[in-house]
């Protein structure tokens, strides 16, 4: 309780920041999905988590130099755990790879996917690589990996963002 | 989209922000170890399991603005890709690459698998709720 009264104010403005964070979020969303980005509503979404999740990742690796150099842990405080952290999520991404692992990400995506794989397993660009899975099965698989194929997409791709706030920040400050 | 949506998302993002630096703060703190961030990593396994709980329950028992300012706002503040990121970097920079696999494959793995439970729970609850409604009713 004493941590909570001695940092009141640093509560308040980590969750102003934070809100600022969410409607930059929800901007770039509502964007994506007017525009239909990717085709459909549901790839729309996906890519709009995604491209998010990358600015901020380079955002806060840009905040981690910037803290440390200038001695400011309170940058980090409000633009990087408010500011990013409003902005950037986790929680929508595993919904987002749920929903591809289930559908491929729209209705019936998977199993069309499934059906592609089986003709390609019969027709011989693939030939028997797929024989003897049902379409279902297949469909299956698809959806697994395109979920997989999200996750450490995202994964490696933000980490590579994080690298590259880092060092830009870092030779821009040199 | 509604003026009003966008304050209350805002809202719901403002509380999350909040939730996440108290209780990732205070886990932190209370952690036997500091080689695992285990405050990002609660925040973020609690908000996926949350996250498929509202998912589940809310098509029947929250109405639909509530369920846009719960996941959108609350929940998407309340989990961070950002930091989470950032804290494998550091690990990597540190030369300590199997601590970050570890922390990144973790996540990843608990996180999806939170979200199912959310979802199943949910769903568990629906059907015991229904039941029950026709228990009372017959």
């Amino acid at each position: 309780m004493r941590f909570l009264k001695a940092n009141w104010a640093n509560f308040l403005w980590v969750g102003l920041f934070g809100m600022l964070g969410t409607w930059l979020r929800v901007i770039v969303s509502d964007l994506y999905t007017t525009f239909k980005v990717g085709g459909s509503m549901e790839h729309a979404h996906i890519w709009a988590t995604f491209t998010v999740n990358m600015l901020g990742a380079v955002g806060i690796g840009v905040l981690s130099v910037l803290s440390e150099k200038r001695d400011n842990p309170r940058l980090m405080l409000w633009w990087g755990t408010g500011m990013m952290g409003g902005f950037t999520t986790f929680s929508t991404m595993m919904k987002e790879a749920h929903d591809l692992l289930l559908t491929g990400g729209s209705t019936g995506g998977a199993i069309n996917l499934g059906t592609l794989a089986a003709s390609a397993s019969s027709t011989g660009v693939l030939s028997g690589v797929f024989d003897g899975l049902t379409v279902e099965t297949l469909g299956f698989l698809a959806g697994a990996f395109l979920a997989g194929l999200y996750l450490s997409g995202t994964l490696l791709c933000g980490l590579f963002c994080v690298w590259l706030g880092r060092w830009g920040a870092q030779r821009w400050l040199h | 989209m509604a003026a009003l949506m966008f304050l209350a998302i805002g809202l719901g993002g403002f509380i999350g922000t909040i939730l996440r630096y108290l209780l990732s703060t205070w886990i932190t703190r209370v952690s036997p170890s500091t080689s695992f961030p285990w405050g990002t990593f609660a925040v973020n396994i609690s908000g996926a399991f949350g996250f498929g709980l509202v998912v589940s329950l809310g098509s029947v028992f929250i109405p639909s603005f509530w369920i846009d300012v719960l996941l959108s706002g609350f929940f998407g503040a309340y989990t961070t890709f950002s930091t989470f990121a950032l804290e494998i970097v550091r690990r990597l920079e540190n030369r300590k690459t199997r601590s970050a696999l570890h922390y990144a494959l973790i996540s990843l793995i608990l996180g999806f698998t939170g979200l199912a439970l959310g979802l199943w729970i949910g769903g568990i609850i629906l059907v015991a709720v229904r039941r029950f409604d026709r228990l009372i009713q017959s």
